[in-house]
């Protein structure tokens, strides 16, 4: 093995055990509680608004792509467009998904087309249902802005991987008074979404969306058995950290294994 | 409607008005205010100065115009001191417009006499962003063939002696963070974490330096320069006061007006507020 | 069979050839996973030119529709073909390409990200509320940040710019491990269930 990677493959092996484990009792019938996630609960609060409004929904995923930028996230808001686009297509809202990046727009398209071949109207669904703006984050960003203001977007849904972009695109939505749901991996952007949305997702709560919708065994499994390798790296933590006070580098020198 | 209530409920354009003002005004005649230099800038500046002449240097500019106002200044100051440092350097970008910033950059390379292909190289856009960066760093000829002038890389002179990653005395992206390919985190994991004989020097935009920090901690990366500040400082540093020195005044404007509305913000809440249980009561 | 199960082993095989490559000394699994990697611009390329398609189409429907902002559709359009021309016919260093990037697209880029900067002042003097206790907090150490990160900073207090770096340094550090750490492995999780076939819908198929 390769020195400096022999902990981290004992540790990767002891949270995929611990995932696979949960998804086979999830399956076996292990019904886990889940906190509420007031964030994924306005979703459909949003797409009921706009409804109610006689305007649009806007979902964009953000910049990321499915090889590269932000992967994981982007394959969790995959699961999150299908949600949306089903109840959109169900209530016969008018409904647009943005994309940054030319696979997620490929994949979008997918989900879309089935979402509406779902409810029952795959008429409905035309090329502007699902646009690909630019790779550019701003041009990205000023298309987005246009597309609330213009055609009427009464609710807004931003859950992904967003950058610098993030700002311009929320303070757009409340300006065009929009309710806004928003949420997103890159932890340094969130303060933006939480000063200008109405709702939002921190973090990993945004990789928990698929499990929080559907009650898919996998998904619901798998959550929990990321709970364990969290405890796992906290114990880790507090350990590491105390021996650490005491000059004891025991901790730090198996992790560098 | 009070005059707190009306402050409450301002128009967003207002506040664009005055802040507008707030930041020209220091443009146009700049105050000058003193900067003192932290020592996270100092830590890159020493990195920089550990090079030996002749050091090779893999300079990636991973930004697009939207990013260039607070990066260009950081790669401008960094490419003072590798000049001065008598540094090689091969430039690279995981985003399609950063060939141009880069071209742009390295004309102080030019302007100091340096030879392109011997000095300099210019070996443009890389596609693929993670992927592509473990590519190169395995084996550069594996993801650039030719230069941006279509040269090939076997007869650049300065490629001669550069196969891989381990070949370079130093990485450092410029980097805009998620808006471009090649994330800063990219760089961590395919590069500092590889080759950790290798020292990795990150460029970031200010809102990005809090993630990026645990990094730097750990001691995976050996300097962090996040935003326009640290370029200032570095100029400061290389005692070559340049355009990040002059738009600091412009910034200390800007802080000081969003201070000043949100301090407004509150005083206007806190009054109506008291009102509002009042009339609720 | 080909449209479901080919692309799962497909996902298998490269997954796992990778995870062997960062953890053992295989030479083998590293010119596999060497030469895979360089695909990966050439797939890029050609994701580009799909995303790209979309675009031309939803705008060309938009002015043969004359649906409102259509002169903008017509704008984009019009863009696009100059600008790939000469990107194509004169190349990235002609004095043309040279001048619509430094133009239009730095200048362009530059005003969308200096938006940013008034977008940063309506939304704080609308959100940043001494509300709570954790709201003055943040409010607290907001300014601090703010004052200390720039030079006036220093004629407030001298010791502003170092009570900014340790908010920095330690609770923001403090803060970002925590959501890395769980981000981190919610990623290995999602990963997993790509690599084995529980998560598809990237292929097109429901959970």
């Amino acid at each position: 093995m390769i020195e400096g990677r022999i902990f981290l493959f004992f540790v990767g092996i002891f949270i995929c055990g611990a995932i696979l484990l949960q998804i086979k009792k999830a399956r076996s019938g292990a019904k886990p509680e889940f906190r509420s996630i007031p964030a994924l609960d306005a979703i459909d609060e949003a797409i009921g608004r706009a409804v109610e409004m006689g305007g649009g929904v806007h979902y964009t995923p953000g910049v990321g792509n499915l090889t590269t930028r932000g992967a994981p996230t982007m394959f969790a808001t995959m699961d999150i467009l299908a949600h949306i686009s089903e109840k959109a297509a169900g209530l016969n809202v008018d409904f647009v998904a943005t994309t940054g990046s030319g696979d997620v727009q490929t994949v979008s398209e997918e989900i879309v087309r089935n979402s509406y071949a779902k409810a029952g109207r795959p008429e409905a669904y035309h090329v502007d249902r699902v646009r690909y703006l630019s790779t550019d984050q701003w041009a990205y960003a000023s298309e987005i802005a246009d597309i609330i203001r213009t055609e009427n977007m009464q609710a807004n849904l931003m859950i992904g991987y967003f950058a610098a972009e993030a700002l311009v695109i929320a303070e757009s939505g409340q300006q065009a008074g929009a309710i806004q749901v928003a949420g997103t991996t890159n932890a340094y952007q969130l303060p933006f979404f939480v000063a200008a949305c109405d709702y939002v997702l921190i973090g990993e709560e945004v990789l928990a969306a698929s499990a929080y919708f559907s009650d898919d065994p996998v998904a619901v499994g798998s959550l929990v058995g990321e709970d364990h390798g969290k405890l796992l790296c906290l114990a880790l933590l507090v350990i590491g950290a105390i021996l650490k006070t005491f000059g004891t580098d025991f901790i730090n020198n198996l992790i560098a294994k | 409607m009070s005059f707190f209530e009306k402050l409450l409920k301002l128009d967003a354009r207002f506040i664009y008005l005055i802040m507008l003002i707030g930041i020209a005004i220091p443009l146009i005649k700049p105050i000058g205010l003193p900067l003192q230099v932290v020592d996270t800038t100092r830590q890159a500046f020493q990195e920089v100065e550990k090079l030996d002449p002749g050091a090779k240097v893999l300079m990636s500019f991973d930004y697009s115009p939207g990013g260039a106002a607070e990066l260009d200044p950081i790669s401008a100051a960094m490419l003072t001191h590798f000049l001065r440092k008598d540094a090689k350097i091969y430039a690279v970008t995981s985003v399609p417009e950063g060939t141009m910033f880069a071209e742009q950059n390295l004309k102080a390379y030019e302007a100091a006499g340096k030879a392109y292909g011997t000095d300099y190289v210019n070996l443009g856009y890389f596609a693929g962003g993670e992927s592509a960066v473990a590519a190169l760093s395995e084996d550069f000829r594996s993801v650039f063939k030719t230069d941006i002038e279509g040269t090939p890389v076997d007869q650049i002179p300065m490629m001669k002696d550069v196969h891989d990653m381990n070949d370079m005395d130093m990485v450092v992206s410029v980097n805009v963070g998620p808006g471009g390919a090649a994330t800063a985190q990219v760089w961590v994991r395919q590069v500092a974490v590889v080759y950790t004989k290798v020292p990795v020097v990150l460029g970031v935009t200010a809102v990005m330096t809090p993630n990026i920090m645990p990094y730097l901690q750990s001691g995976q990366i050996k300097g962090l320069l996040g935003g326009l500040r640290p370029a200032a400082e570095y100029e400061i540093l290389l005692d070559a006061r340049g355009n990040a020195v002059a738009m600091m005044d412009a910034q200390s404007a800007a802080h000081i007006t969003i201070l000043g509305f949100i301090i407004l913000g509150n005083i206007a809440y806190f009054v109506v507020k008291p009102k509002n249980k009042l009339k609720t009561n | 069979m080909l449209k479901n199960v080919l692309p799962l082993l497909v996902t298998f095989f490269i997954g796992a050839i990778m995870i062997i490559e960062f953890f053992f000394v295989a030479p083998w699994a590293s010119d596999i996973s060497g030469l895979i990697r360089s695909w990966t611009p050439i797939i890029t390329a050609f994701t580009i030119i799909v995303g790209t398609c979309n675009l031309l189409m939803v705008h060309w429907r938009s002015v043969s529709r004359k649906v409102p902002g259509w002169f903008k559709s017509v704008l984009l359009l019009v863009a696009f073909a100059v600008t790939v021309v000469i990107g194509l016919t004169a190349g990235q260093k002609a004095p043309a390409y040279v001048f619509i990037f430094e133009n239009i697209l730095n200048a362009t880029g530059a005003t969308m990200f200096a938006l940013t900067a008034f977008y940063i002042g309506s939304s704080g003097f609308r959100a940043f509320r001494a509300m709570n206790l954790h709201a003055t907090i943040l409010l607290l150490s907001g300014a601090v940040l703010m004052l200390g990160r720039v030079p006036i900073g220093e004629y407030v207090s001298s010791a502003m710019p170092n009570i900014a770096q340790w908010i920095m340094d330690v609770p923001n550090v403090a803060g970002q491990r925590g959501i890395m750490i769980a981000m981190g492995i919610g990623f290995v999780s999602q990963c997993l269930r790509i690599l084995l076939g529980y998560n598809r819908r990237h292929l097109g198929a429901a959970e």
